[in-house]
């Protein structure tokens, strides 16, 4: 464009046309999504079984559910070295993402240790809460509806988690991570976000 | 009453690179050139130009074997980009 011809109305269409264009990036956020919410949903799944029926403790189903984590993160390490050699541009989205997610793991981790250190199965039984709000903050601020049901939904599943006991409260988790990450990634993927 | 434009903003192409920064956490030089459909030369002409105006922070580097130009908008950038917008609304709305 000439630019002496450069006129308002074309600066608005411009900054118009880089606004949409910045809409169209992806964060490639779905594949982690899908990733960690089946892994996690796998391993409260088979700790769900396990404490139905607790001759299935030393079995190897139950270390094939911690095996699942170190796969996760080779996964996630593979798909972060592939990403970083195809992209040519870094979404802001990404570090919400980012800080939703360390924010998520720090609050799992002290409900972890808390878990330990009071005998109670708490990161257990508040899984739902802190997943659910977590993905519910990051759906609002991306604008990504099923998140944010998603997110609601994962919360509300937490106040019958706290009133049910330990091996229902697995179940639970496990149906928050449907909701939480598998559904929304599921979404995030076919609307390319 | 118009508002004074910024000459550096008010020229297609820095305009463009800068709309598509503000969306962006940072973007390589590959990607501006591709979105923007630029030559080469004159798009690092126009990039040098912002940089010198503080209004853009450019980082050279390797990705891999190859080497690697990243632009990233400066808090500078940022408020002359709102203070352009600002004042071509004052244009747009005399024009209709």
């Amino acid at each position: 464009m000439d630019e002496n011809k450069f006129n308002a109305t074309d600066s608005l269409k411009t900054i118009e046309a880089a606004i949409n264009e910045a809409k169209t990036t992806k964060t490639g956020a779905a594949f982690y999504y899908n990733l960690w919410g089946t892994i996690l949903c796998c391993y409260f799944l088979i700790q769900f079984f396990i404490s139905l029926k607790p001759n299935l403790s030393g079995s190897f189903l139950n270390s094939f559910s911690w095996i699942l984590f170190p796969i996760g993160g080779i996964l996630s390490y593979i798909n972060k070295r592939r990403d970083e050699k195809n992209e040519t541009y870094v979404p802001q989205l990404e570090k919400v993402y980012f800080f939703g997610f360390t924010g998520f793991a720090i609050m799992y981790g002290i409900f972890t240790f808390a878990s330990t250190f009071l005998s109670l199965p708490l990161s257990i039984i508040f899984f739902p809460l802190i997943s659910g709000l977590t993905v519910f903050v990051i759906g609002g601020i991306s604008k990504h509806n099923i998140s944010i049901f998603g997110g609601i939904f994962s919360m509300l599943l937490s106040i019958f988690s706290i009133l049910s006991n330990v091996e229902i409260a697995y179940l639970f988790a496990s149906i928050a991570c449907i909701t939480s990450f598998i559904i929304p990634g599921i979404t995030m993927r076919k609307s390319n976000v | 009453m118009f508002k004074i434009l910024d000459p550096l903003l008010h020229s297609p192409l820095r305009l463009a690179i800068v709309s598509l920064l503000i969306g962006l956490e940072e973007a390589e030089f590959v990607y501006l050139k591709e979105k923007t459909k630029a030559s080469a030369g004159n798009l690092s002409l126009q990039i040098d130009k912002l940089h010198l105006a503080e209004y853009i922070k450019v980082t050279k580097g390797f990705k891999g074997k190859y080497p690697v130009t990243i632009c990233k908008i400066t808090p500078k950038g940022f408020s002359a980009f709102e203070e352009y917008v600002s004042s071509i609304k004052s244009y747009i709305h005399i024009e209709d």
